[in-house]
């Protein structure tokens, strides 16, 4: 502990997340690894994680749908008797679509970058793994014990009647990471 | 606005579809849930007969039909139709076009892709075999040669060896190393999209002079022409715009036909839901009148159905209903009435025929008797009561004194003897004294019957009455009659006596004087007798003074004892008064001693108890004595005059007797004793002073 002091510039929490033993093999969207980084005041957030999709999902990628992901990353302080106060929040997208005219998969990160791509699965790999995302400036003084990572595909940017249909559960692609630092510092 | 979120993604978003969507779905299970209740309720109210409930059923299935029915009809219509549409927009034609037009975007740029290679390997082959320094001037040369966009030459570090731009302003971007280890087997190009421009980027491999593991890189990068740019791009997005609507298809026709059914749904439930409301207000004021009708069938006329001011049919009926109820609570209230004032009055009829001293029967055609009075059984001497509904025969009237007036009644009855002969006199023994009772009986029609009034009168006194009346007439005019002659024959025979008394022989003188005596006697006679005739048949007593009774007894006392008759006089009072005629009242006590004198001749002591007293209001003189009593043939006709049992005497001291003690208000009664003699007892009232 007293070695992580001697850093000023960065005090890094890098907690190694393991795969929750609830996550089975069918998981759409499952977080292998989460780490925030502080770099002076600014917090930056890496993270791993793996992207199966579905037969269905390749199709409807094919057919012009745009497979848009929503990441929303939160810092939590837990409040005795009330609900837990947020210290940081920060919202991106990523995404990946087929452009039919060159036959080719788009990929597009999490900092805006493209990238095209011959084959599906080179396409999912440049945004699967995020790396120094800029989170949000936190205070030193900050005391949070939390670290929530959401990642969800957005319905939003599906077309209107696959939105209305919620019936239709091939779309619900989401995974929830919750990471306790209680006596990490 | 559910169906319209469908369409229009500006106004209503999907969070607020889905909104929208849950409320409706709460919505109609709400109304399900209502329903439910409701039929629930429906049908125990059935179960339990509650009036209008049948009705309320009927009207809400008939309703709930009338929109069912056509909703469902247009929504199967509709959905058809909807499918139908949807699907028709996914024409083969249409997507065979979008997928040509495609299909030649892609060829057009794999030819311009083709083009750019060739050029490439040319500039490749001909840069190998260039010297260094020649190299940039080359590179200008073919780049202008070939008219392409950048040209960059590489070597294996990735360093700009060389470099030809049409942009002078544009700097090269360092290329993906994946890219240039593609290109180290051979040539390999990529299309790219770049700020809605399409570039081609191709990368060729340039061998070194004397090199042969070693290679440089050619980098070209070919804008495509915007006008073909735009084309290739414009068919992409509507290619894909067509993916996406097909593909989404399924989705849209499951949305547009789930948004269909809420609205019929929608519909239905509400229908359903206010033809309760509505089978509510037609059944309610018919359910009031059934169940109105129902008290009124109980006898609650003061059952008002609430009249809410409608003029319809209903209003109509409802108003008419109250008026029929207060109508009928009225001539209720007005038969009640009626049936108390009957009541009363038969109560006044039953204390009339209770209190009548006449005998009053009414019997039907078989002889049952119907109705009754006291007097009736008392005259018939019948014990029981209750003999309402039995037959007026001999087992009801026990005493066979009474056989011919229940064969007369019979008689009567069956139509033996004619209707105007209706009245029969009858003699009956009541304890030794003789009873005339009249039976007269009238018959009357009620509701198609024949019934009988049997009016039984005890006329005892009025015959009495009547008999003594004709008495007195016989009397007076026979003291009239006999009366003028006598004096006139008495002073004829005493004048004869007179003018010969001395003219004649002793023998004449005697038998003159015997047959003058004898004529003067007789007369004389005559005349006691007509007195007493006119004492009879005299006029009622006008002179009214307060009589001692006791003292008046005391002095006619006097006179008897003086012959030697023991009379005792009981007193209870010192002075017993009543209002009357003394030398009257005189000659009643005297009449009565002379007789009991007469009765006790030949008794060994005689006596004579003589009692006053008061009692209710009454004065009572009694005379008792012991001797022979009042024969029994005579005892029932004793106050008529010339009924006596005495060898001298007119027979009328009784009758004289009954007629003064009436005057006075007063009544005798005259019977024997059981240990022998007489007993009369006289009532008067006593004076009100």
């Amino acid at each position: 502990m007293r070695f992580l002091r001697k850093i000023k510039h960065a005090i890094i929490f890098l907690i190694i997340a393991v795969i929750s033993a609830f996550v089975n093999a069918e998981e759409k969207i499952s977080v292998s690894l989460l780490a925030l980084n502080k770099e002076k005041n600014t917090a930056y957030v890496d993270f791993d994680q793996s992207i199966n999709l579905t037969p269905e999902l390749i199709t409807a990628l094919k057919r012009g749908i745009v497979l848009k992901f929503e990441v929303r990353f939160l810092l939590i302080k837990p409040t005795k008797f009330w609900f837990d106060k947020t210290i940081l929040e920060k919202t991106a997208t990523y995404q990946i679509k087929y452009k039919n005219l060159i036959q080719q998969y788009e990929g597009s990160n999490i900092k805006g970058e493209k990238q095209y791509f011959n084959e599906l699965r080179d396409g999912i790999n440049y945004i699967e793994n995020v790396r120094h995302w800029n989170v949000g400036i936190i205070d030193n003084s900050s005391d949070y014990v939390s670290m929530v990572l959401r990642v969800r595909l957005d319905r939003g940017g599906l077309p209107k009647p696959i939105q209305l249909n919620m019936d239709d559960d091939m779309w619900n692609i989401e995974s929830l990471t919750i990471l306790d630092m209680t006596g990490v510092k | 606005m559910l169906a319209k979120s469908l369409t229009n993604t500006d106004i209503v978003s999907t969070e607020t579809f889905k909104l929208l969507f849950i409320f409706n779905v709460l919505f109609i299970a709400s109304l399900i849930l209502l329903i439910t209740l409701q039929i629930i309720r429906l049908f125990k109210n059935i179960k339990k007969e509650i009036i209008g409930s049948k009705l309320t059923l009927r009207l809400v299935i008939s309703f709930a039909l009338m929109v069912i029915i056509p909703v469902s009809i247009v929504y199967l219509v509709s959905v058809s139709f909807l499918t139908k549409s949807i699907n028709s927009w996914f024409d083969v034609k249409v997507e065979s076009a979008l997928e040509g037009g495609l299909s030649l975007g892609q060829k057009t740029l794999n030819i311009l892709m083709r083009d750019v290679e060739l050029k490439g390997r040319s500039i490749a082959y001909s840069i190998a075999n260039a010297k260094d320094s020649e190299r940039n001037s080359l590179l200008q040369d073919m780049r202008e040669k070939f008219n392409l966009g950048d040209v960059i030459l590489y070597d294996k570090k990735l360093n700009i060896l060389a470099l030809s731009s049409a942009n002078n302003t544009s700097l090269p971007t360092i290329p993906n190393y994946e890219h240039i280890e593609r290109a180290s087997r051979d040539f390999y190009g990529i299309i790219e999209e770049l700020n809605e421009n399409i570039i081609l980027r191709a990368y060729v491999p340039v061998k070194i002079e004397n090199n042969l593991t070693e290679k440089n890189y050619l980098e070209i990068r070919q804008p495509i022409p915007s006008e073909i740019s735009s084309l290739a791009l414009s068919v992409e997005s509507v290619y894909e715009d067509y993916q996406r609507l097909s593909y989404s298809r399924k989705s849209l026709n499951i949305v547009y036909t789930l948004t269909l059914t809420i609205v019929l749904l929608l519909a239905i439930l509400s229908a359903v839901a206010i033809s309760f409301v509505i089978s509510r207000r037609f059944s309610e004021p018919l359910s009031q009148l059934a169940d109105a009708t129902k008290q009124i069938s109980k006898g609650n006329f003061k059952r008002i159905i609430p009249e809410f001011g409608k003029k319809d049919e209903i209003g109509t009926l409802v108003q008419s209903f109250n008026s029929m109820t207060r109508q009928l609570d009225l001539a209720t209230q007005n038969d009640k009435k009626n049936q108390h004032s009957i009541e009363v009055a038969r109560l006044f009829l039953d204390t009339i025929l209770t209190n009548l001293s006449s005998g009053v029967m009414v019997v039907d055609g078989s002889q049952k008797i119907m109705l009754h009075n006291l007097a009736a059984l008392s005259l018939l001497k019948i014990k029981n009561i209750s003999i309402n509904n039995k037959e007026l025969n001999t087992e009801i009237v026990k005493h066979k004194q009474f056989l011919p007036l229940i064969k007369f009644i019979a008689s009567f009855v069956l139509g033996e003897i004619k209707r105007k002969d209706n009245s029969r006199e009858y003699k009956i023994n009541n304890n030794q004294v003789e009873q005339i009772v009249r039976v007269q009986i009238n018959s009357i029609r009620n509701d198609g019957k024949t019934n009988f009034i049997i009016l039984i009168d005890d006329i005892t006194d009025v015959t009495e009455g009547q008999r003594h009346q004709a008495w007195a007439e016989i009397a007076r005019r026979l003291a009239h009659e006999i009366k003028n002659p006598l004096t006139p024959i008495q002073l004829s025979a005493e004048r004869v006596a007179h003018r010969l008394n001395g003219k004649l022989n002793k023998e004449d003188q005697s038998v003159l004087s015997k047959a003058t005596e004898t004529i003067v006697g007789q007369v004389n006679a005559l005349k006691v007798m007509v007195n007493e005739f006119s004492d009879y048949a005299r006029p009622p007593v006008q002179k009214n003074n307060d009589v001692n009774i006791n003292k008046l007894i005391e002095s006619i006392i006097d006179l008897y004892e003086a012959l030697g008759i023991n009379i005792q006089h009981k007193q209870s009072v010192h002075a017993v008064m009543v209002s009357g005629d003394e030398n009257k009242l005189r000659q009643v006590f005297v009449n009565l001693l002379e007789n009991s004198k007469d009765a006790l001749i030949g008794e060994k002591k005689p006596s004579i108890n003589i009692t006053t007293k008061i009692r209710d209001g009454m004065a009572i003189i009694e005379f008792e004595d012991n001797g022979s009593g009042i024969p029994k043939k005579i005892i029932s006709k004793i106050y008529e005059p010339y009924i006596t049992s005495k060898s001298h005497g007119t027979g009328l001291g009784l009758a004289i007797v009954l007629k003064i003690i009436e005057e006075h208000k007063g009544s005798i009664v005259i019977k024997n004793k059981t240990i022998g003699g007489a007993k009369v007892s006289i009532s008067i009232p006593v004076s009100k002073k």
